[in-house]
């Protein structure tokens, strides 16, 4: 009997509380959202919401989810995954950049762990300056890695690959092993037959290519729902990497856009469906193309200095003998950037040569050892298998050590008497010349390197000449060369 | 050159290129392989500072010692010498080159210095007491290679003083050190020479030095 009084009791209470509520606040039913998750392959499903598409993991311990999308969305989502996997928690959020579209809805998954790549952050606090509203969902990310990461789940691996993307910065690929599927956010176009560069810079979407290639996905499949065979993405990488290296080698040596153009692709690269916008493929990568290349070279020259220079062999000398040739060596580092200039510092040393003057009651015999550094721009580079005739100009430091004796006699001392001499000066100067270069291969070059310098200032006492040549011969070594597309 | 420089050691480079290779950087030093032999003194000489003819009782006078070297070069010595007189109750030595005329008479100056003895005679008087007529000597020292005008006048019993400069003689005892004519005295390399004048049986005489060049 009580227990049917209370029971009527509550029912009143429900009913009044009922009728006190305005209509206005009653539940209106949701719209349903445009939402469907759907299984791709193992466990690795397909979100599709409205135009926007992300994938999710379901593994024993947990849910691991790309790009949760919108607030909206996101939290249409977390109730599906409710009701289909309930009791599996979304254990990690991973997103492949910062923008609202996709990363607004992980504020709903308050407890799984999110993961981006390291300028993940940056990135979002310039966008939050630059759009708060837009921006206040999206949440911070302290969990990143910098090049790839590998999360293990379940006992089940995800990749994450950073790329280069003009889209995002931070953009992050995300690759199932098993699955063999890799899922992108704003791909380069490269689904488009034949392949085209479009807009995007040939480095970023090179870059992006290099990226996936090295991950071997069988399906790729994109945020607007487009998916790509993994043959024909690997076929399109073979294809421009066999571009990229064949660009970068006629560029090398100096071969005009139109001069590669005209050279055809081996007969295996001929049959690739991206074959018919070659000539468009070539023109992107070729302007884009950077070289950078060291070389160290040592040589074997000879260094002359006018022959009794009348400076030095002025009018009271009865006798003056200076200047001459004398052996040397030099070793230089140069960098050439593009096909077109270079920078070489250059450091030479020569054998010592003698000098005498006299006159009446003055004599004098010295040695004087020049060594020299310079900095020399080159304009041209050493074209493979060709000579090459590049002119070099640049700044030049030259120190002249002396040493030896002066004999004055019929005077007092100090001034009278033997004296030795020891003096070490040095003159900044300017450096022409050429190098005549022939590449030998095996990254190997003979160069025969001439030079002219004048120094500046005046003359140093003992120096026989301001001015000097040498030339010689020598080879050079390549340490290091990188050809790289902007 | 000379012998202290032996040119056939030109090829006996002692800093390997090799090793100036590694050092490009700093850049190596030139080597010569000569360094100059301590010079020795091969003769000496006594200067003195100023024409000097006879000493003036209490007065004191300064000389210089040099030597010619092995290399060529002139050096004072005037400090390492040892100084002396023969009759130092005349012409006493304070050392260093400086004496000091205390008496009349004879006496001289020798200067001694590595085995080398040099030696001037010194006449001291009163020049408060000197006979008349009598030669007097205006003289100035000219350098090495230059010319200066000496002059001489008759100082008379009685009456006014005479310039014979023309007329008298002149002679000097080193004309490899100075010439004279009509006392115009020519500096020809250093030493010292005594140039006399005589003009009417007089004679008059002063100590001359050429010094050294400084450069």
């Amino acid at each position: 009997m009580a227990l049917r009084l209370e029971s009527l009791t509550l029912l009143a209470v429900v009913t009044l509380m009922a009728c006190a509520s305005p209509l206005h606040a009653q539940a209106t039913p949701q719209p349903k959202r445009d939402q469907e998750i759907r299984l791709l392959r193992g466990n690795l499903y397909h979100v599709r919401d409205g135009q926007e598409h992300t994938v999710l993991l379901v593994t024993r311990d947990g849910i691991l989810l790309v790009d949760p999308l919108s607030r909206a969305a996101a939290t249409a989502l977390k109730q599906q995954l409710e009701t289909r996997f309930p009791g599996v928690p979304v254990r990690y959020v991973v997103l492949t950049h910062h923008h609202a579209d996709r990363a607004a809805g992980a504020g709903i998954f308050e407890k799984a762990q999110l993961v981006a790549e390291r300028s993940y952050s940056e990135a979002l606090s310039r966008s939050r300056r630059e759009n708060s509203d837009e921006y206040r969902f999206v949440r911070d990310v302290r969990d990143t890695f910098a090049t790839a990461r590998t999360i293990t789940l379940g006992g089940t691996s995800v990749r994450l690959a950073h790329v280069r993307s003009r889209h995002a910065a931070e953009m992050a690929v995300v690759y199932f092993p098993d699955e063999k599927l890799l899922f992108a956010v704003a791909p380069p176009p490269v689904t488009s037959v034949p392949f085209s560069f479009g807009v995007t810079r040939p480095r970023d979407t090179l870059g992006w290519i290099d990226v996936v290639a090295d991950l071997q996905p069988d399906t790729l499949l994109f945020d607007d729902g487009e998916t790509m065979e993994g043959a024909a993405f690997q076929q399109l990488a073979e294809y421009l990497s066999a571009l990229r290296t064949d660009v970068a080698e006629q560029y090398e040596r100096g071969r005009s856009i139109t001069e590669i153009q005209a050279t055809p692709l081996p007969a295996s690269q001929r049959s690739a469906p991206h074959y018919a916008a070659r000539n468009a493929q070539i023109s992107a990568v070729y302007r884009s193309t950077r070289l950078v290349r060291w070389e160290l070279s040592g040589r074997a020259i000879a260094s002359y200095t006018s022959r009794n220079d009348a400076m030095f062999c002025e009018r009271s000398f009865s006798v003056c003998s200076a200047g001459g040739a004398v052996p040397g060596g030099s070793v230089g580092a140069a960098i050439t950037l593009g096909h077109r200039f270079g920078i070489t510092a250059e450091g030479t040393l020569n054998q010592q040569m003698w000098s005498s003057r006299a006159r009446p009651a003055f004599q004098e015999e010295t040695v004087q050892r020049f060594s020299r550094m310079a900095l020399l721009f080159r304009y041209g580079a050493p074209r493979p298998g060709q000579f090459s005739f590049l002119p070099v100009a640049g700044m030049s430091r030259t120190t002249g050590d002396v040493r030896g004796l002066s004999h004055i006699t019929g005077v007092l001392t100090p001034v009278g008497g033997y004296h030795p001499i020891e003096e070490r000066t040095t003159r900044t100067g300017q450096t022409f010349g050429v190098d005549l270069v022939r590449t030998t291969g095996g990254g190997f070059s003979i160069g025969l390197p001439i030079r002219l310098t004048r120094m500046n200032g005046e003359r140093p006492q003992h120096w026989p000449s301001m001015f000097d040549v040498h030339a010689g011969v020598g080879i050079s070594v390549q340490l290091m060369r990188r050809v790289s597309v902007r | 050159m000379t012998p202290h420089l032996n040119r056939n050691r030109r090829l006996g480079i002692r800093v390997p290129m090799v090793v100036c290779a590694a050092l490009l950087i700093t850049g190596c030093e030139a080597s010569y392989p000569t360094t100059p032999t301590s010079a020795v003194p091969l003769a000496m000489q006594l200067h003195v500072p100023q024409p000097l003819g006879d000493a003036s009782l209490r007065s004191s006078y300064g000389f210089t010692a040099y030597v010619i070297r092995s290399d060529g070069a002139w050096e004072e010595v005037t400090n390492q010498a040892a100084w002396s007189s023969p009759n130092p109750t005349v012409f006493r030595s304070g050392g260093s080159g400086r004496f000091v005329a205390d008496a009349l008479g004879t006496a001289g100056v020798i200067a001694q210095y590595q085995g080398f003895t040099m030696f001037i005679d010194i006449v001291v008087i009163d020049p408060s007491r000197l006979p008349v007529p009598r030669l007097t000597i205006g003289a100035t020292a000219p350098r090495i290679g230059t010319t200066a005008q000496s002059r001489v006048t008759l100082v008379p019993v009685t009456g006014a003083a005479t310039d014979v400069t023309g007329e008298a003689v002149w002679t000097s005892s080193d004309p490899s050190v100075a010439t004279v004519e009509q006392g115009r005295v020519t500096a020809r390399s250093p030493g010292t020479t005594r140039i006399t004048v005589t003009h009417l049986g007089l004679t008059a005489a002063y100590l001359f030095s050429v010094r050294p060049p400084e450069r």
